[in-house]
């Protein structure tokens, strides 16, 4: 049993579980696919029982058929020779992402795929299963149309705008990122709009929120209480301005948790939810990837110790 | 890594782009923020091959000190790190 842990090396929320493993005895190698080609050698040959082979890095040899888990946590690009010209760059990139990403996907025992990530990153995507899963979500409307957006928002009435992935972009040497935005009326049907897809979702009232992280079936909720005017319309905007407990999660929002990840196939994933002052729990997003570490730190529960013993367990 | 969904969705950027503000700028952009990154005193720090984590000076794991969720803004090797790992996604 040998399990796998793609990241870069300065990712301190897999040094923890990677500290708990080793203090288990579980063979541990860690890998940033950012090393492969130039520090990490792949010698794969396929045979009646798949791909069997090695990845060799600076340190440690791999066999592939000894691995029984994967966790793809923070991995980096290929890092590829400096002196390549563009297309030396794309071709070397593309062949390493098919080889070596292609061997890394025959592996079983992830936690999660990487296609799996991939399709769930989709809000979209994901608020379509969530529905299907039972779990109360609030109206949202996807459009690049003003107009159509106008209306909409006027019969809603209280709206927000939230962008469908995590962007960030530099301009002028600054990083921006966008977070949830309450938009007034004069906004609705405004012609920028229509310059991509939007995403506008029904405003709710929050006693609190929840960031519910599941792994393997176990579920690690956090309340998360908001003390400032821009914590209560997206916690992620002032972490100083939160405190936190352990709610207790009503029994149907499990039931349609465990549903959306199963059909989302995630053995792990973060869980966001707005509780509203009638009690009812409505589905925001699903992190497929999701930080937890301060999670952790800030209501004690042993996450890190659940995903250690979801890699040391066979995948189904 | 890719996945066949990113593959079906190219989002490569086309030449000859510029990074100024346009009056092209799509809505959602308009609420762009800075974000308040919380960075990691790792000046002393270097990766460990044998442990296979982040050490301090002495040999200890930064696991044991600092908690996850805490990255820092830039690598040492000067790769930039995506919004996640600057942000408790």
């Amino acid at each position: 049993m040998t399990v796998l842990i793609l990241t870069n090396p300065f990712d301190i929320t897999a040094d923890d579980v990677i500290l708990r493993l080793t203090e288990r005895g579980v063979p541990v190698v860690r890998l940033d696919p950012a090393d492969f080609p130039q520090q990490v050698v792949l010698h794969s040959e396929i045979g009646g029982n798949g791909w069997t082979g090695t990845l060799t890095t600076p340190h440690r040899i791999l066999d592939l058929s000894t691995v029984t888990g994967i966790w793809y946590r923070r991995p980096r690009k290929f890092r590829l020779p400096a002196q390549m010209s563009q297309a030396e760059y794309e071709f070397a990139a593309t062949e390493a992402r098919r080889g070596f990403g292609g061997i890394i996907n025959s592996l079983t025992g992830w936690i999660n795929h990487p296609s799996a990530i991939g399709r769930a990153e989709y809000k979209p995507y994901q608020l379509h299963h969530a529905v299907q899963a039972g779990l109360n979500v609030p109206r949202t409307l996807i459009t690049n149309d003003p107009k159509q957006a106008k209306g909409w928002c006027a019969r809603v009435g209280d709206v927000v705008y939230k962008p469908l992935s995590a962007p960030s972009w530099l301009e002028n040497g600054d990083t921006y990122v966008v977070f949830t935005t309450p938009i007034t009326p004069d906004q609705w049907g405004d012609p920028a709009i229509g310059r991509t897809a939007h995403m506008f979702q029904q405003r709710l009232d929050k006693e609190f929120e929840v960031r519910l992280t599941m792994v393997d079936g176990k579920a690690f909720p956090a309340a998360i209480h908001a003390h400032s005017d821009a914590a209560r319309i997206d916690w992620r905007s002032d972490y100083d301005a939160l405190t936190y407990s352990i709610p207790t999660v009503p029994q149907r929002v499990l039931t349609g948790a465990r549903d959306l990840l199963r059909r989302l196939h995630l053995r792990y994933a973060a869980l966001d939810f707005i509780v509203s002052p009638d009690g009812r729990w409505h589905f925001l997003e699903v992190n497929p990837n999701g930080q937890y570490g301060w999670i952790e730190e800030h209501t004690g529960q042993p996450i890190s110790d659940a995903i250690a013993d979801a890699l040391t367990r066979k995948e189904n | 890594m890719s996945t066949a969904v990113t593959d079906a969705f190219p989002l490569g950027r086309d030449e000859n782009r510029n990074d100024q503000v346009t009056e092209w700028r799509p809505f959602g952009m308009r609420y762009g923020v800075q974000p308040t990154p919380i960075p990691v005193p790792l000046s002393d720090t270097k990766y460990d091959p044998d442990q296979q984590v982040l050490v301090v000076a002495d040999g200890q794991p930064c696991a044991k000190i600092e908690r996850a969720g805490t990255m820092r803004v830039t690598y040492p090797d000067g790769q930039k790190p995506g919004q996640s790992d600057v942000e408790k996604d």
